[in-house]
């Protein structure tokens, strides 16, 4: 019954049959793609402008947005979007699809991971601020243009330029139905094969769920690449979502049995030094193995690294790089059934 | 006959007495390990670390400078695996191994700088006692390492954001004396492929023009090389390996370890190297791998906006070999792409010792 009611919440948003769709300043009328740029305005720091393309479909049908690169360093999911936009035919597309491939400008070009390099704040912190930095600014507009005027959502992540990582997924809960099990088969459809169970905090999953609006965070690539495996994991995923949410034609396949984690613990760096890891990511752990060691710059060892709890290495520190209280990995630890 | 005056005179550098770099001060025969320390002045300080490994037997020393660009991961992790494996009691003469000199850029993880300064660490030799970070740094390095040794290796790798084929640099100074000694390290350290840096020969430069580490060096009367391996973020066994072996193989060609070193026989020179840099921001897609020869105009790859679209083929600017080509990405107007190194005519190869 609820399930039936969200359906109906979803024909009710979705476009017009012959209505222009806008984000920013790319307009798609039916049957057509349109890019352009949601501007945000100089404030307290510089002005951007963030890329759209509006894939307006030529049938009714939801409204999807896929956000990429609020880090933009991770490189695969910022290389698999303007990838997914190109194949995506608007004529055979059911509802409209809004991209925004890269919202960290600033990090990508000048390669700072994590952070935007202009106010040094991170870009996955929503609402945002009308009147603040660039980051909120920029965040404030992507709420209220894009999650807000969506049906559904998909926010890409990856390994960041120093971390390895296999592709996995986030199921951020509301711990409410019917958009818990929405959320769940949207995962399904993706098709990722390690699934971490989340909840709460201001990621823009979270938020958008607190609005009413299914959306899930996928990862994939790993380190500064954009291998080809990792991109078409992404575009393949959003492709079969596409078809479970009828927005394209064709059956979507649910994957069968994925690993579900129930929650991951974070490892730390102790020391400043040079990490060298001795896991890599999916290596299953026990409490207490060694993940790596530290050693000074004279190459003496300072510090051994070790599994917090017993689990499945979700992504582990790619480069020797290491700082007192810097993350070195994720350790999740496999959910009871 | 020279090289038997060559070999009398550096010997007696280091004949006896301790050897101290920074607060690092060690006995014939012994290791030490400490800091160059650089004290904050208008910008933030620095502790640069330092070992010394003074030999139980006289004989040169030799300075192994690494981590100028501080995320070339290979070169720093070669240098401190190094530094923890020098035997003094087999070493004649003394090493200075400085695996980081550029620690800011090691810990914020920033390619090319120095984050504090936004300096290039391999630029600005001599440096100034006064200057910035950087500045300061290079001056305390010209006089703790650079005065107090003979022979130098300059060890740097392909970038976080680089691809890159393993190469030395041998600088052609016209000083024959250094050319002929830095000619056999560099043959002696073993990558077969040596871009000759000939533009040093006879170059006039502006008064205060500053310089790289080696020819800051070299100015000085040492004899200087630089080695390239690693790349884009990793420290793998095999670039690490060939750091360390190549050192050790220098060390053994100036006779500061016993053995024999079998010099690179037919290694590739390469004459100079042409610069590709980008026209435009964007996605960069590369089509071809380091190492590759490439004729002048093959595409070497493209750039896309954000939209997927193509907007800019990158192509090759001479025919030669990929020296590095750019490992992210990330591409923003005026950055480098590439290098191509042009393969030396027959007549600009150095004649065989």
């Amino acid at each position: 019954m609820r399930q039936t009611l969200l359906f109906a919440a979803v024909i009710f948003c979705a476009p017009g049959k012959s209505a222009d769709f806008t984000v920013g300043s790319a307009t798609a009328g039916p049957g057509h793609k349109a890019n352009g740029f949601i501007h945000i305005d100089a404030g307290v720091d510089a002005a951007t402008d963030i890329p759209v393309i509006v894939i307006n479909g030529a049938k009714p049908g939801p409204s999807l947005g896929l956000i990429s690169g609020s880090h933009g360093t991770e490189y695969g999911s910022i290389v698999a979007l303007p990838k997914l936009a190109q194949m995506i035919d608007p004529a055979e597309l059911s509802g409209t699809v809004v991209i925004l491939p890269l919202i960290n400008i600033a990090s990508f070009l000048d390669k700072v991971p994590h952070r935007n390099p202009v106010d040094r704040k991170g870009m996955n912190s929503y609402p945002g601020k009308a009147d603040g930095t660039q980051s909120e600014r920029a965040v404030w507009a992507i709420f209220n243009q894009v999650i807000l005027k969506s049906d559904y959502l998909i926010d890409y992540h990856g390994g960041d330029l120093d971390e390895n990582l296999h592709p996995f997924a986030y199921w951020t809960k509301a711990n409410q139905e019917p958009i818990d099990t929405v959320t769940r088969n949207m995962l399904l459809a993706f098709g990722l094969p390690m699934i971490i169970a989340k909840s709460g905090g201001r990621s823009l999953d979270a938020t958008a769920i607190a609005h009413g609006k299914p959306c899930i965070t996928v990862l994939g690539g790993h380190a500064g690449t954009a291998e080809a495996e990792d991109v078409h994991a992404l575009v393949a995923g959003t492709m079969n979502t596409m078809r479970h949410l009828k927005m394209l034609p064709g059956d979507a396949k649910l994957i069968d049995h994925p690993l579900w984690l129930s929650h991951y613990s974070v490892v730390k760096g102790d020391q400043d030094g040079i990490f060298y890891p001795a896991a890599v990511p999916n290596a299953y752990v026990e409490k207490g193995a060694k993940l790596g060691h530290i050693t000074n710059f004279f190459g003496e060892r300072i510090s051994e690294i070790v599994a917090p709890v017993s689990g499945v290495v979700v992504y582990i520190s790619a480069l020797p790089t290491v700082n007192k209280g810097d993350n070195l990995g994720y350790v999740g630890e496999l959910a009871p059934n | 006959m020279r090289a038997n005056v060559l070999v009398i005179l550096v010997c007696a550098a280091a004949m006896g007495g301790d050897l101290t770099v920074g607060t690092a001060t060690a006995r014939q025969g012994q290791r030490a390990t400490g800091f160059i320390e650089i004290p904050a002045a208008g910008d933030s300080g620095s502790r640069i670390p330092a070992i010394v490994v003074n030999g139980a037997k006289p004989g040169p020393t030799l300075a192994l400078v690494a981590g100028s660009h501080g995320t070339e991961y290979a070169s720093i992790v070669a240098m401190a695996q190094l530094a923890k494996a020098a035997d003094p009691s087999r070493l004649s003469g003394a090493l200075i191994i400085v695996p980081l000199v550029n620690p800011s850029s090691f810990l914020e993880k920033v390619p090319h700088l120095n984050p504090v300064d936004r300096k290039n660490m391999n630029r600005f030799y001599p440096g100034k006692p006064d200057g910035t970070i950087t500045e300061r740094a290079s001056w305390a390095i010209g006089k703790e390492v650079v005065d107090k040794c003979d022979y130098l290796i300059d060890l740097h790798g392909g970038d976080l954001d680089e691809n890159l084929r393993q190469y030395t640099y041998w600088a052609n100074t016209g000083n024959q004396r250094l050319d002929t000694v830095s000619k056999g390290m560099v043959l002696a350290f073993g990558f077969d492929h040596i871009v000759i840096q000939g533009a040093r020969a006879n170059a006039q430069r502006p008064p205060g023009a500053t310089s790289a580490l080696s020819r800051f060096a070299e100015d000085k009367g040492k004899v200087a090389i630089t080695a390239e391996a690693g790349h884009a973020g990793t420290a793998n066994a095999e670039d690490v390996d060939a750091l360390i072996r190549g050192c050790t193989n220098v060390m053994r060609y100036l006779k500061m370890l016993p053995g024999t070193v079998t010099p690179v026989e037919h290694p590739l020179w390469i004459a100079r190297y042409s610069v590709v840099t980008s026209e435009h921001d964007g996605i960069f897609y590369p089509l071809t791998v380091p190492e590759a020869y490439v004729q002048k105009g093959v595409k070497i790859g493209f750039v896309t906006n954000y939209f997927g679209e193509n907007i800019s083929d990158v192509t090759a600017p001479i025919t030669g070999v990929v020296l590095y080509i750019a490992a992210v990405p990330s591409l923003k107007k005026g950055d480098n792409i590439s290098y191509i190194g042009e393969i030396a005519e027959a007549d600009a190869v150095p004649a065989p010792r």
